[in-house]
């Protein structure tokens, strides 16, 4: 079962079922603009890939439950799926009574272009990433999802702030103070 | 909190929303550097490029899900109930007793009937396919042993119509699944091996060797993807019964059975094609003697392809009618029993019954040896076998009438 970013499958299944539901065609396009972002915002803060399959699944179907009710804006769409995901991740932490820190094999992670191909950097980076990733769950859960929306799911300050109903300038200190803090632990890690 | 802090605070969220709109729009190179931000930015533009996989069976799990839903939308306003709750929250108390004393009828008779009738067969099903998923921890094994025993209505003579023999499996969960089982006789010896283990993560199945296959055979099975290629080699009017076929997911079934058959027969939507007729589901529920609640699954198939990959020429197919019960505890959503009758074309009975009796995680390095692996003698034939071959032989096989279908032993 290799991993991949082409959702074949799903997209197959929805363009049968879109040739003559046009609600299913927009809740296909929802699905591939978002799934990336919304599966690295739950994986990134649960401990196995198949809890975060079992809670994105989740998310899905709500939003599909809801596809009549969704905004027109795709943007829109989009803060109203990682804000469910919020509330899915905060009832599986409560109602599971789970809230172990993610644990993430290197192979679960992409490597970036620049490292292909060259064994020696990619081991390097590999290394760095992993330990990056412990270091992040590591953080209070406020400021894990401030780092987790902003680098897994690629929001912006403003779009955080909206998730998580604080202000931007909130969004801001946290950023930084954990970056500062993330900075110091990898100096001290040795990297 | 200075206002210098204030700045920098500032400075490093619009660089580094700078970076994130970039990659949105999948542009390249830097941003324009800040630096007053040093190894900030740096870490910031390290993080920026962390990104998972994402599981292609992600996708299965979103399709299996809303492949339930009904096709239109709910259209149902949800604020109607959040006023309801707001309009009685604002009635004096003495309304509230007798508005409580409703809702404890109504709850108490939901319970009731919940109890009568809790789930459809289909939720326990998907159920029993999580509770699997996640039974295992990283670093872990999970071991379940079967004792199997069957009886055929039509055994040959002097062959002992009844059979017995063990299953043992192994799943491990680290990232993605793995299993891998061993199919052995009462007297020890090994009917069959199989692990999802190959290369390129194909299903490798070994047979020792027998009359049919005197040097034995290990079959190194194709991937999904060839199979879902091979389909086009079909003419476009046949594709969909291919397609249904593969769907049904019974390539998977002997290996992984309570994982990937279990949402198949769920999600299956081949309701329109006459050669592969709808899998049918039942539920009840009982108690074992420890008191411990059970559902009984029914699953009904009317007709069934069942093959075997040979060592030479095409894979021998046949077709049979097959129900299985199969008993799952209420608790954990695993199958503790499996019974199941297969009838062939002829009407030969094979009445099989499979019982769980060990059921443990074991620590992988403790196990000593690699369970994923398959222990394949020198010589034995070893055969990449055809997905098309397979296919085109699953199709003739359907196409068949009853009565021109070939006579085949049930237990091979």
């Amino acid at each position: 079962m290799a991993s991949s970013d082409v959702p074949l499958p799903l997209d197959w299944e929805l363009a049968k079922a879109s040739e003559s539901r046009p609600d299913a065609l927009r809740f296909s396009r929802i699905y591939e603009n978002s799934l990336r972002h919304v599966y690295g915002f739950i994986r990134a803060q649960v401990h196995d890939a198949s809890t975060a399959e079992e809670l994105v699944g989740r998310v899905f179907l709500k939003t599909y439950q809801h596809r009549a009710k969704l905004p027109d804006n795709d943007e829109e769409v989009l803060f109203w799926i990682l804000r469910t995901a919020r509330t899915t991740l905060i009832d599986y932490f409560r109602v599971d009574g789970r809230h172990e820190a993610a644990s993430v094999p290197i192979e679960e992670l992409a490597i970036p272009p620049r490292f292909q191909g060259n064994p020696e950097s990619q081991f390097l980076e590999n290394q760095r990433r992993k330990i990056l990733f412990q270091l992040i769950n590591r953080f209070d859960a406020d400021t894990r999802e401030v780092l987790v929306l902003k680098f897994f799911a690629q929001r912006t300050n403003r779009e955080i702030s909206a998730v998580l109903e604080i202000s931007e300038g909130a969004v801001s200190m946290r950023l930084l103070r954990a970056l500062r803090s993330l900075r110091a632990q990898m100096i001290e890690a040795g990297w | 909190m200075s206002q210098s802090e204030k700045n920098q605070a500032k400075r490093l969220s619009e660089y580094v929303d700078g970076m994130i709109t970039r990659s949105r729009a999948e542009e390249s190179g830097p941003c324009d550097n800040d630096p007053s931000l040093g190894e900030l930015a740096n870490l910031a533009a390290d993080l920026s490029e962390l990104r998972f996989l994402i599981p292609k069976t992600l996708h299965e799990n979103v399709l299996r899900r809303i492949s339930h839903e009904p096709q239109k939308p709910e259209t149902r306003n949800e604020s109607s109930f959040f006023r309801a709750i707001s309009y009685f929250r604002w009635q004096p108390a003495s309304f509230h007793v007798p508005l409580g004393l409703a809702c404890t009828i109504v709850l108490a008779f939901t319970v009731w009937f919940s109890k009568a009738i809790p789930v459809s067969a289909a939720t326990v099903l998907a159920r029993s396919q999580t509770a699997l998923a996640n039974l295992v921890r990283p670093g872990e094994v999970l071991h379940r042993r079967w004792l199997l025993s069957s009886q055929s209505s039509c055994a040959a003579a002097g062959q002992n119509p009844v059979s017995r023999g063990m299953l043992d499996e192994w799943l491990d969960a680290n990232g993605n699944i793995r299993s891998a089982g061993r199919s052995t006789r009462a007297d020890g010896t090994l009917r069959w091996a199989y692990t999802t283990g190959g290369p390129e993560n194909r299903h490798l199945v070994y047979f020792p060797p027998s009359t049919a296959n005197p040097a034995g055979l290990l079959s190194i099975e194709p991937t999904v993807e060839e199979y879902y290629a091979a389909i086009q080699s079909f003419p476009p009017d046949r594709q969909p019964i291919i397609r249904a076929y593969l769907e049904r997911g019974y390539l998977v079934e002997p290996v992984l059975s309570d994982q990937q058959f279990n949402w198949r027969a769920m999600t299956d939507r081949s309701d329109n094609i006459e050669e592969l007729p709808r899998v049918m589901l039942t539920v009840e529920t009982g108690s074992r003697k420890d008191g411990d609640p059970y559902f009984r699954v029914g699953i009904e198939e009317d007709r069934r392809p069942w093959f075997w990959w040979t060592a030479e020429g095409k894979p021998a197919v046949w077709l049979e009618r097959q129900q299985t019960v199969r008993f799952i505890s209420a608790r954990t959503y695993l199958s503790w029993r499996n019974e199941t009758v297969r009838t062939d074309e002829q009407g030969c009975r094979l009445t099989s019954v499979r019982d769980l009796v060990a059921d443990e995680r074991i620590k992988e390095a403790a196990a000593g040896k690699d369970m994923f692996a398959l222990d394949v003698p020198p010589g034995t034939r070893v055969r990449h076998q055809s997905a098309a071959d397979l296919l085109a032989s699953i199709l003739q096989a359907l196409d068949k009438t009853v009565e021109s279908g070939p006579r085949r032993s049930l237990e091979q």
